[in-house]
């Protein structure tokens, strides 16, 4: 503070010229108590006082030889120094009572000037109990030892509670060899001891880091390191690094990437995360992470490099575990989507065998077929049949599962496809004597893979008819919906109990496992209906009343799912991931 | 005389194709994997193959690609059991001689049919 020393003496100065008149109280006895000063103040003048000052009567100094000035002009101007100093000022008697305080006590303090006048200075809540016993006796050494105290720091306290910090200069004012009066010039150092602090705290933050933090200048020459660097690179001394260019602790390999990235710091203030490798005092390699910022000074011009490093073996090692693991996967993938192939083809040829030759048969191409063996062949076929279907259920479910079902979109018209489905299916209604009512919307084509839409169409009228009474009805629409096409699949029969309806769709169950057995189903057809609509893009779902039948419903984007193959290779339609 | 031949490495069902295919009227010859088909060919010079298209040996793609260098130039039914998209099957009817394919398990009745129309369009 080199202004400081010249505030103290400027106002030696102004002691030598005059005085600074105050209403003071001055009462010697209270040097051992200080205490709170009686209530009333009694009007005292008490000077400015110093050694020299001393020396010259009252009568001498009023009027000021230097300037030429009456007493009370000089009083006047030392007041408006006083008061308009940047710094508080505070006289106290030697008790420690406040015999005056110019304005920027409440700048500092929060405290009134006239509320403190007059008041010991240990009543003012400027310092903790922790600190006051200590304050008590350094101000006891000033006035009896006659001391000076020199920019002491010191933690204070603002009115409203607030930490602060002061720098203190404190002179004994002298009258008759003995101290009299105390002058206090204090510094509000507050901001600078928080940016100090800050100062720290970065500093230590930089010491503490477990992270590498180099700094270097524009050449890249090493210029500091912390602690973590010293240990990331194997040495115990700083002199190892300081000095060295920055880019020969990068491996060769990474030298060009890392001139890249200097000039892109440079171009663009910083870079982050690359990655390197460093070599170490040992030569051993470190997998590292960088991010480098540029330095400025004051004015903003660059002046270095900040290179932060953290080193990411165990990060590299999970990375290369998490790798091969999915190499590893991708492997198993294939050997199940192989297996799966392999399945069907082996499970497909020996059905093609038999269904060729009962069809021949049959078909009384091997002989003539009495009736009798006519009603065992057909038997025969209705199991074979019963036998496909479900090796078909089951290749499907397993590529639903592993996400190698092949789905081939197409241009569809689904009245037609609807017609089809309804023509495939009057064999079975014949049976119970139903009716299939069809009420179609006129619609768009849509881009979905026909066969497994039309799977999907047969399993819920199939389900329906299952389920129906004898002469009844059965009800399929198709309705436009905004970004839809709605399908209804509506029956008449004895409907879904509520607490089942989403379970139907699981795989393996059965609303009625003996109704179910009783037509051969083994529950995998809503199940793999759910698969193949979600994976278009759609959604089903059942609503049910019991005694009144079940509707079943599910939508088709009119917008084609995009990239079917992935999107449904991304669905976790069983919910798989969740186990 | 029509000429079919049946090229499958299942026993069971390379005889019911070979019977079914006899009983139809046609003049029926078996071979069992690829090499064995490529072997017969030009002497026997069917007029119409399925083919299965796995088979230990040689691929199907081996097989149709050998076959170019054959003088017999027979039409060939695949026989499979996957779905192929339209671009496959593009690309498989580029294959030479391909017409068509089959998925198994088929129907006998419309195999019969498929192998008339093929013949029939000479």
């Amino acid at each position: 503070m080199k202004d400081e020393p010249y505030i103290v003496k400027m106002l030696r100065e102004a002691g030598k010229y005059g005085r600074l008149q105050s209403r003071v109280t001055s009462n010697i006895e209270e040097l051992d108590t200080v205490e709170e000063p009686s209530e009333e103040v009694p009007e005292k003048t008490v000077g400015f006082i110093d050694d020299d000052v001393e020396r010259k009567s009252r009568d001498d100094v009023t009027k000021s030889e230097g300037l030429g000035e009456t007493t009370e002009e000089s009083e006047d101007r030392y007041r408006l120094i006083f008061e308009n100093i940047n710094d508080e000022i505070v006289y106290l008697d030697k008790h420690g009572k406040i015999l005056d305080v110019n304005n920027r006590v409440e700048d500092i303090f929060g405290q009134k000037r006239e509320d403190i006048i007059g008041k010991n200075f240990t009543k003012l809540g400027f310092f903790g109990i922790k600190d006051l016993p200590r304050m008590i006796k350094l101000f006891k050494d000033i006035v009896m030892d006659d001391k000076t105290i020199d920019r002491m720091e010191l933690e204070s306290k603002h009115k409203d509670g607030h930490k602060i910090f002061i720098d203190v200069n404190i002179r004994p004012i002298r009258k008759n060899g003995e101290t009299e009066a105390i002058l206090c010039i204090i510094r509000d150092i507050t901001e600078r001891k928080k940016k100090e602090e800050e100062l720290i705290r970065f500093s230590n933050a930089v010491k503490m880091s477990t992270d590498s933090i180099v700094i270097s200048d524009l050449d890249a020459k090493i210029i500091d390191v912390n602690e973590a660097t010293l240990q990331m690179y194997g040495t115990k001394d700083k002199r190892d690094l300081i000095g060295k260019n920055s880019f020969d602790l990068i491996t060769s390999e990474g030298r060009e990437k890392a001139l890249a990235g200097a000039k892109e710091v440079l171009e663009k203030g910083y870079v982050k995360g690359r990655e390197y490798h460093i070599i170490t005092e040992d030569g051993d390699r470190i997998p590292v992470e960088m991010s480098v910022s540029i330095m400025k000074d004051r004015d903003g011009k660059p002046i270095g490099f900040v290179g932060l490093s953290r080193d990411i073996t165990e990060r590299k090692k999970a990375e290369e575990k998490i790798r091969r693991q999915n190499i590893k996967l991708k492997r198993l993938d294939r050997i199940k989507s192989n297996f799966l192939s392999v399945t069907s083809h082996e499970l497909r040829t020996p059905m093609s065998a038999i269904k060729g030759y009962i069809q021949m048969l049959l078909k009384q191409r091997l002989g003539d077929v009495t009736p009798e063996q006519k009603d065992a062949l057909d038997a025969v076929l209705r199991n074979t049949n019963r036998l496909d279907n479900l090796i078909e259920a089951i290749l499907d479910i397993s590529r639903l599962e592993s996400g190698t079902m092949k789905f081939l979109p197409e241009q569809t018209d689904i009245s037609k496809m609807i017609k089809e489905v309804t023509e495939t299916m009057q064999a079975n209604t014949n049976v119970k004597n139903i009716k299939i009512n069809t009420e179609l919307e006129e619609l768009p084509e849509l881009v979905i893979d026909q066969q497994r839409i039309k799977q999907v169409l047969m399993n819920l009228v199939d389900n329906a008819i299952k389920f129906s009474p004898h002469d009844s009805t059965i009800n399929l629409c198709t309705k436009m919906k905004k970004d839809d096409v709605l399908f209804e699949i509506r029956d008449f029969g004895r409907g879904i109990p509520k607490k089942t309806q989403k379970k139907i769709f699981e795989r393996f169950y059965q609303v009625d496992s003996g109704m179910d057995r009783k037509f051969g189903g083994v529950g995998l057809g809503l199940s793999i209906s759910k698969g193949i609509i979600q994976a278009h893009g759609g959604d089903i779902w059942v609503e049910s009343t019991m005694g009144k039948g079940s509707t079943f419903r599910f939508t088709l984007p009119l917008e084609p799912a995009r990239d079917i193959e992935k999107k449904f290779k991304d669905l976790d339609i069983f919910g798989l991931e969740k186990k | 005389m029509t000429k079919v031949m049946v090229v499958d490495d299942e026993p069971d069902l390379r005889e019911m194709l070979n019977l079914m295919l006899h009983k139809e009227g046609f003049e029926t010859e078996m071979a069992e994997d690829g090499s064995e088909f490529l072997n017969k060919l030009d002497s026997f010079n069917p007029d119409l193959v399925t083919l299965d298209v796995m088979m230990p040996g040689l691929t199907t793609s081996e097989i149709l690609k050998k076959l170019k260098e054959k003088k017999s130039k027979p039409k060939i039914i695949l026989l499979t059991v996957v779905r192929y998209s339209e671009e496959e099957k593009e690309k498989i009817l580029e294959m030479g001689n391909v017409v068509d394919y089959i998925t198994k398990p088929f129907d006998i009745d419309e195999l019969t049919e498929r192998i008339y129309k093929h013949i029939n369009q000479q």
